[in-house]
C-alpha cells in the first residue's frame, strides 16, 4: 500500500516538473483595452528579449522597446507593466488615457482543418451573464451555429426554471486565425477591425469545444457542447450590441436615459394583462438599450422583502421581459454610438406588480 | 518504517503549504500595523476613484481596501454603491446593511441616513424608509437631521404619502416647518416639501389647501414651475374652471420644454410629470 503511495508521489512530481520545465511561448492576446470597460482590442503581443511587437489582424506589426517611457515629444508618457502571464501597456497625456492589457496565449495546439469540423453544427454554451449585462436568476445559454466558413448564427436564450422566457438572434461574420499553431476565432459585424476580440481554442473534440477570452480582469472560458437539436425559441428577436465593450449606465447621460412617458404610463404599459405571483418583494430586470434604442441582453434579480435572494412564478417574469423588450420610447440622445445598461425594478405587493423605477 | 516517516513528512508539508497559501487568501495585509492598513485602505480606495464605478476593476480596489480595513464604514457603504447603482441590490443591501450595523453600533448614524435616503427613493420601501427615519432622530436625538442631502423628516412625509397615509404625512410636514422655523429658515424655502404638502391636501380632497400651496410655490424663485401648474391646472379641471385649468395646463407645457421641471439623476421623482401627461389632460379638456 505505501509502495504504490509512494509511487503516485513520484509520477505525480514527475509529472509536475515536466510540466513546470515545459517551454512556455511568448505569444499574447489582446484580452482588452480600458480594462474597466473590457473594450474588445484585436491584436497580439510577442515578448523577445528586450523588445514587444504588436500584431495586428492584417499580420502588420510594430514594435516597442521593453522600458517605460517618461514622456515623449508628443508628450505621452508610457509605462509598462510585465507579469507571467500579461503585458499591460499604460499610456497617459495631458488629455486622455488608455490602457492595453495581453495575456499569454495558452498552450493549446490545433489545426485549421481540425477547426473546419465545427461547419454545420451547432454548440451551445452555458454563460452567467451577457455583455456584462447583471444577471442573477436567468439561465441564459448561447447557441453558436456555424452556418459555413464565414457565418454563424448566434441565439442566446433566457430560461427561467426550465421555462424559456425569451431569445435573441443575431447573424455575425467570424474569421479563424492560425498563429504559433494556436487558433483564434473572432464574431464581427461589417469589417473585421481593431475593435474586435480574439477567442482562443483551448479544446477541441467531437462533441464539444471551449473558447478562452478575458473579460473584466478575469480569464473567462466558455464551454460549448454539441447540440443535435436547436434550441427551443419564443418570439425570437434580432438583437446586435453596437460595441463590443461595457454599456454605459443610465444615469451616464443627461437627462438619464429612461422610459419617455415616465414611470406610471411604464407601469400601465407592462401591468396589462400581466400574471400574477405568490409573496411580496421585489423584481430586477437588467437589459440593454443599444445605440439604436432596441432592447436585448437580459438578466434577472429576484429579493424578497428582507433583500435575500427570492423566486417568482417564471410566467410573470416572461410577460416583463417580453413586454419590455418591445419598448422603443427611450430619450435616447441624438447621436448615440454606445449601448446602455438600464434596469427596472418591480415592486411585488401581494402578487401583484405595484410599483415600477428607478 | 522509514517509508511511513517519508509518507508523513510528505502530508505534513502539504497540509502547511495548503495552511500557508490559505492565511495569506484570508488576509493578506495580517502583519501590517493599523496605520499602515488604514494608509493602504486610503490608496485602494483613491484608486477605485480612478475607474469606472459599476466595472469589476472598481469593485477589486474597494474589497482590496475593505481588506485592508474591514470595519471602515465609510468605504463599505461606499462600496455598496456600485452594486445598487447597477442594480444588483442583494449584494448592495447585503454591505449596507453591515455597514448600518457597525455604524449604529458605534453610535454614529451617517450609514443609516444614507439607507433611509435609499429605501426611499431606491427601493421604493416606505415601511423601511419611516423606521430608519425614527432610529436616526432617536439615536442622533437631533429632530431635524439632514439624510443624505435631504432632510430625513422630507424622506419621511414623502413615505407616508407613498402609502397613502396623507394626514400622516401633513403631520410631518407641519412638524418640519415647526422645527425650521424655530431654526430661523422660512419653510417656504422646501420646495419638495410644500409640494407634496400640497400633493397631500389633494388627496385628501382639501383643493382649496392644496391650491394654496401651489400657488405660494409658484410665486417662490427656487420652485419647480411645471409640475406646480399642471396639478394646479388639474385642481381647476375639478373646479369646472375649465379655462384656468388651460391656461395652467398651457403654461406647464411652456416650462416643461423649458425644462423647468423635476429633474433628478438616478430617480424618478413621485409625481413627476412627462409630456404625454400634459397632452392628455390638454385632450380631456376638448372634449
Amino acid at each position: 500500500m505505501i509502495k504504490t503511495l509512494v509511487l503516485f508521489l513520484s509520477l505525480f512530481s514527475a509529472t509536475f516538473c515536466w510540466a513546470q520545465t515545459k517551454p512556455e511561448t511568448d505569444l499574447y492576446v489582446a484580452g482588452y483595452r480600458n480594462e474597466d470597460f473590457n473594450t474588445a482590442y484585436l491584436e497580439f503581443a510577442r515578448k523577445q528579449h528586450d523588445y514587444i511587437y504588436f500584431i495586428d489582424h492584417n499580420n502588420k506589426y510594430h514594435t516597442m522597446a521593453n522600458r517605460n517611457f517618461e514622456k515623449d515629444t508628443l508628450g505621452i508618457k508610457t509605462k509598462l507593466i510585465i507579469t507571467d502571464n500579461k503585458i499591460s501597456l499604460y499610456y497617459t497625456s495631458d488629455e486622455d488615457k488608455q490602457d492595453y492589457h495581453y495575456f499569454r496565449v495558452e498552450n493549446a495546439e490545433f489545426t485549421i482543418d481540425q477547426v473546419r469540423e465545427l461547419k454545420g453544427k451547432r454548440y451551445t454554451a452555458e454563460l452567467d451573464k451577457v455583455a456584462m449585462i447583471p444577471n442573477r436568476d436567468l439561465k441564459i445559454q448561447r447557441e453558436i451555429y456555424f452556418l459555413d466558413s464565414s457565418n454563424v448564427e448566434i441565439t442566446h436564450t433566457y430560461t427561467l426554471n426550465n421555462t424559456v422566457l425569451y431569445t435573441e438572434k443575431e447573424i455575425k461574420n467570424i474569421t479563424v486565425h492560425s498563429m504559433d499553431n494556436k487558433v483564434f476565432f473572432s464574431f464581427y459585424d461589417g469589417e473585421l477591425s481593431l475593435n474586435n476580440r480574439w477567442y482562443q481554442l483551448t479544446n477541441l473534440q467531437k462533441d464539444k469545444f471551449s473558447f478562452l477570452h478575458y473579460a473584466e480582469t478575469k480569464k473567462i472560458i466558455d464551454v460549448y457542447s454539441l447540440n443535435s437539436n436547436k434550441n427551443a425559441e419564443i418570439n425570437t428577436s434580432n438583437f446586435k450590441m453596437c460595441l463590443d465593450s461595457r454599456p454605459y449606465e443610465y444615469y451616464n447621460f443627461d437627462p438619464d436615459i429612461s422610459y419617455t412617458h415616465g414611470n406610471n404610463s411604464l407601469l400601465k404599459l407592462l401591468i396589462k394583462d400581466a400574471p400574477t405571483t405568490k409573496g411580496n418583494g421585489f423584481i430586477t430586470i437588467h437589459f440593454a438599450i443599444n445605440c439604436d434604442g432596441k432592447v436585448g441582453r437580459f438578466g434577472l434579480e429576484q429579493m424578497d422583502t428582507k433583500y435575500q435572494s427570492a423566486s417568482y412564478d417564471p410566467k410573470l417574469i416572461k410577460h416583463l421581459i417580453q413586454e419590455i423588450s418591445k419598448i422603443t420610447e427611450w430619450n435616447l440622445p441624438e447621436k448615440i454610438q454606445t449601448d446602455t445598461h438600464r434596469f427596472l425594478m418591480f415592486k411585488v405587493t401581494n402578487g401583484k406588480i405595484t410599483e415600477v423605477w428607478p | 518504517m522509514a517509508l511511513k516517516k517519508f509518507v508523513l513528512y510528505n502530508i505534513l508539508i502539504f497540509i502547511g503549504f495548503c495552511h500557508s497559501s490559505y492565511s495569506q487568501e484570508s488576509n493578506p495585509f495580517e502583519h501590517l500595523s493599523k496605520e499602515e492598513r488604514i494608509k493602504l485602505a486610503d490608496k485602494y480606495h483613491d484608486l477605485s476613484q480612478t475607474v469606472y464605478q459599476t466595472s469589476e476593476m472598481h469593485r477589486i480596489y474597494k474589497d482590496s481596501a475593505l481588506l485592508a480595513v474591514p470595519n471602515h464604514v465609510n468605504y463599505m457603504q461606499r462600496a455598496s454603491y456600485s452594486y445598487k447603482k447597477s442594480g444588483e441590490h442583494i449584494k448592495a443591501m447585503e454591505m449596507l446593511n453591515k455597514a448600518v450595523a457597525i455604524d449604529t453600533t458605534n453610535g454614529s448614524t451617517a450609514a443609516l441616513e444614507y439607507k433611509a435616503w435609499s429605501m426611499l427613493y431606491f427601493y421604493r420601501d416606505y415601511e423601511s424608509t419611516i423606521k430608519d427615519v425614527n432610529k436616526v432622530i432617536e439615536i442622533s436625538k437631533i429632530p431635524y437631521k439632514g439624510c443624505h442631502g435631504e432632510s430625513c423628516l422630507l424622506l419621511k412625509a414623502q413615505a407616508y404619502y407613498q402609502l397613502g397615509e396623507y394626514k400622516k404625512a401633513i403631520e410631518t410636514f407641519d412638524y418640519l416647518f415647526t422645527i425650521l422655523k424655530e431654526q430661523g429658515v422660512n419653510p417656504k424655502d422646501d420646495f419638495l416639501a410644500n409640494f407634496y404638502l400640497a400633493r397631500s391636501y389633494f388627496k385628501l380632497n382639501d383643493l382649496d389647501k392644496s391650491l394654496f400651496y401651489l400657488e405660494e410655490q409658484l410665486s417662490m424663485p427656487y420652485s419647480v414651475k411645471a409640475e406646480l401648474n399642471f396639478y394646479a391646472a388639474r385642481i381647476y379641471v375639478l373646479k369646472n374652471d375649465k379655462e384656468k385649468a388651460k391656461q395652467h395646463f398651457l403654461k406647464s407645457k411652456e416650462l416643461y420644454l423649458q425644462n423647468d421641471k423635476m429633474n433628478e439623476p438616478y430617480i424618478e421623482r413621485f409625481d413627476e410629470i412627462f409630456m404625454n401627461d400634459i397632452e392628455n389632460e390638454l385632450d380631456k379638456l376638448k372634449n
